[in-house]
């Protein structure tokens, strides 16, 4: 350097640094945005509001059929007033009883009607069946009132739903046609994202409403269960009470076990539809395969002719001294080049053939997983053993219709009183031993299937647990009839908190649409000049802001297009790509042959002439 | 069923990308950091040049500057290079004005120091009359001073005139206002930058 050259120097030691970071960043946003160009092409698929709609409707028939559950098990019209009467009257009950006034129970009990039955049991029996109706009962008012509340609030927010549902659509096709530039991009892509987040989170709060619903609904068909297994002991005879309450465990559990094959069932029928899908697209990328061989073997014949007709129309001697040999001789390089071009092509062909079989082996490999799936899942279900089931139900049906005779053989004995003669006594007595006999060896067996399905066991003929059992009935009842209440009312405010949320959503993204474009344009703008800002300074000081800038400038970029990061090829329009081509260049391969043949002949026909 | 799409009628942005990535890629932001700077200085000096504070000597003796500043600026060139940018001034009196120093005679006994307005800018030898060594007082010191005189005997009675005043050695301060600040050169390089990525939109 010269010392009469004075230099200053400018170091872009951190800016280069930033640039390779902000290189990465551009192809990660290049990809993103092919992937975004793919996304935007493909049509939002359904109507999340419309489904949002049906649930609602789902919902509201579902809350119906809960009120009339509820109707059936108090045995009246449900309404606020009416429940609370019930209500009161039940207390009453439960206070006698409690006080060991049977007469009063009794008394007390008759004027309610649809709970008369239950005045003829003992005062312990009556105590706990009644606390557990007041359970239920009390439950009941603020049950309804909830019912009837959420659905009028839910019907309300599915107006404001459905109003600004289609402000949103409106908005939303408004907007179809875009101009994808630098900003607008990122202010799409952001608007995108978040019309799949609100509606993903719809679809999600309305999933569980339905599922909470569905729960609701379940216990409340638990309570049913309870009630009617509290009535069936009640008017069984003692003895016969744990019998009955073992048939109502197994019933219980033979429900769960079809639940468990039914869900079973399902991943199964999935599975099937998965692999027909893939035995489909096998079949046409088979036959895609068949259709270019052919295509090849055609364009192999062509030029088998054409090289055919040149051997028989042309003479190597004739080559420089015969104008019409010259004529020959040029026509057979045509051909030439194209047999040339052919066997590119069948090249060509050759490697798209392999790719293909590679994706076939690929398929067969997908396919023989899910049918390792599907013989796994196959194997699972017989593990809850169907057959095994079936026969206890045989059993409780001969158990019940073995308790049925003895208990009409009895009933007849006690009719014939002192009348019967001692052979008559004795035989009855045989016959009374034997079906206690068959009824312990059915509750054996009960009890042994009972434990292989996971039943809790009990002691046969046991007066506690015939207590506990019936106690633990009750309690049962009052609990789940609780819980049921409270689930129905949870389910029916989330599902109306999850209409309101959705309306709100839609509406203020609807309404704000244009202040959101201008100020995710306003922000783009601002990041970049920012980024630049800060890029500019940091070649200055030479401290680190440089990388922070570009990576938050980067990271902004990167974010607005996080929203599309699957891009999903489908196999089949890859390979009908491909095969389109294949078809296409082998199309015209076989053009070529056949002008080159033509020509060959038309050259030959005048050369006869002029010879 | 309903069902929406977005057709995409123009993409600016996919270019946009390739175009800073591949520009990224080259480094061509040290061109307009290149620029910038060249721009900056050359500015800088016709702006001392047009200053007149900074012919305080010329000023002092009544004489025309020599546009010193001015052939800074035509001096200046830039260039981008494999770590940066760098901005030269080919100009043999720039450094000793940047980073002041002292200053000796080379091949010769005394340096020239111009006393008079048609002495400024000019050598003893361009000089039009034949000049003697010789003594002259000095009006600012009122000291007699070694001197270029063109009449010695003039001075019989009278004081004679200097042309210039004859030194052994000068010792220059640095002169920072020589070059443009720091904050001068990152604000043009900021806005250049910048205006290089609006380019490539």
């Amino acid at each position: 350097m010269s010392k009469k050259v004075y230099e200053i120097e400018f170091r872009t030691t951190v800016a280069d640094a930033g640039a390779a970071q902000v290189q990465q960043d551009l192809r990660d946003v290049s990809q993103a945005v092919d992937d975004v160009k793919a996304k935007a092409a493909q049509p939002i698929a359904g109507d999340p509001l419309a489904d949002l709609t049906k649930g609602f409707e789902e919902g509201k028939t579902k809350i119906d059929d809960l009120k009339k559950s509820l109707e059936e098990i108090s045995g009246a019209p449900v309404d606020v007033e009416s429940l609370k009467g019930l209500q009161q009257v039940i207390g009453g009950i439960a206070q006698a009883s409690s006080g060991g006034a049977a007469g009063q129970v009794s008394g007390m009990g008759r004027a309610i009607g649809g709970f008369a039955r239950i005045a003829g049991m003992s005062a312990p029996q009556v105590a706990l069946l009644t606390a557990a109706a007041a359970g239920l009962i009390s439950a009941l008012p603020a049950l309804y009132k909830a019912i009837t509340d959420n659905a009028g609030s839910a019907e309300e927010q599915l107006k404001n739903l459905s109003g600004a549902a289609s402000k949103a659509r409106e908005d939303l096709e408004k907007t179809t046609d875009v101009k994808m530039d630098a900003a607008s991009v990122l202010e799409r892509l952001g608007k995108l994202r978040d019309a799949y987040a609100e509606m993903a989170e719809q679809a999600a709060a309305a999933q569980r409403a339905q599922e909470n619903l569905a729960q609701s609904e379940a216990n409340l068909e638990a309570a049913r269960l309870n009630k009617e297994k509290a009535a069936a002991l009640q008017s069984a005879r003692p003895e016969d009470r744990p019998v009955v309450e073992a048939l109502f465990n197994l019933e219980q559990i033979n429900l769960q076990n079809v639940e468990k094959i039914e869900a079973r069932q399902r991943e199964i029928e999935n599975q099937l539809a998965a692999i027909e899908k893939i035995e489909k697209e096998r079949a046409g990328i088979l036959a895609n395969v068949a259709a270019a061989e052919k295509r090849l073997e055609d364009a192999k014949a062509a030029q088998a002719q054409a090289a055919e007709f040149a051997l028989k129309n042309t003479s190597p001697t004739a080559y420089g001294i015969d104008p019409t040999a010259m004529v020959l001789a040029g026509v057979s390089r045509e051909r030439s080049v194209a047999a040339k071009e052919l066997l590119e092509i069948r090249k060509s062909v050759d490697k798209e053939l392999y790719e293909l079989q590679e994706q076939l082996k690929n398929l067969d490999t997908d396919l023989q997983a899910r049918k390792n799936d599907l013989e796994a899942a196959i194997t699972e279900s017989q593990a809850i053993d169907i057959s095994n089931i079936d026969k206890m139900k045989d059993a409780i049906v001969s158990l019940k219709d073995g308790i049925a005779a003895a208990q009409q053989a009895v009933q007849e004995a006690q009719q014939a009183g002192s009348n019967i003669d001692l052979q008559s006594a004795l035989d009855r007595l045989t016959q009374l031993m034997e079906f206690d006999r068959k009824v312990r060896e059915g509750m054996q067996s009960i009890s042994q299937q009972s434990a292989a399905t996971g039943a809790p066991a009990f002691e046969i003929f046991d007066p506690a647990a015939l207590i506990q059992g019936i106690a633990e009935g009750a309690g049962q009842l009052s609990q789940v009839a609780s819980d049921a209440g409270t689930e129905v009312k949870t389910s029916t405010d989330k599902f109306a908190w999850a209409m309101f949320n959705g309306a709100q959503i839609i509406r203020t993204s609807a309404d704000a649409e244009a202040e959101s474009l201008k100020q995710s344009a306003d922000q783009v703008v601002a990041t970049i000049n920012e980024g630049v800002a800060r890029w500019s300074g940091a070649i200055g000081d030479g401290g680190g802001r440089i990388g922070q800038s570009v990576e938050k400038l980067g990271s902004t970029i990167t974010n607005g297009f996080e929203s599309v990061t699957n891009r999903v090829e489908g196999i089949a329009t890859t390979l009908s790509n491909r095969l389109s081509s294949l078809e296409a260049r082998l199309r015209a391969a076989e053009s070529e042959a056949r002008e080159a043949s033509d020509r060959s002949k038309k050259t030959a026909a005048q050369v006869a002439a002029q010879r | 069923m309903i069902s929406y799409g977005l057709s995409i009628k123009v993409d600016t942005a996919s270019p946009f990308a390739a175009r800073i990535r591949s520009a990224l890629a080259e480094r061509r932001f040290r061109a307009p950091i290149a620029e910038a700077g060249k721009m900056v200085t050359m500015r800088h000096f016709r702006d001392k040049e047009a200053n007149a504070n900074t012919h305080a000597t010329a000023n002092r003796l009544g004489a025309r500057p020599t546009g010193l500043f001015a052939d800074f600026a035509q001096a200046t060139s830039a260039t981008a290079t494999e770590t940066g940018a760098v901005v030269s001034i080919n100009h043999p009196a720039i450094r000793q004005r940047i980073q002041g120093g002292e200053i000796k005679p080379v091949n010769s006994t005394y340096l020239t120091i111009p006393a008079r307005a048609e002495a400024y800018g000019k050598s003893a030898k361009e000089m039009s009359v034949q000049l003697k060594y010789g003594l002259a007082l000095d009006p600012e010191t009122k000291r007699w001073r070694k001197a270029l005189v063109a009449d010695v005997f003039a001075a019989k009675g009278k004081v004679a005139g200097a042309y210039f005043w004859l030194v052994r050695k000068v010792k220059q301060k640095p002169d920072p206002t020589v070059l443009p600040d720091d904050e001068h050169y990152f604000k043009e390089i900021d806005e250049a930058v910048g205006d290089w990525i609006e380019g490539l939109l």
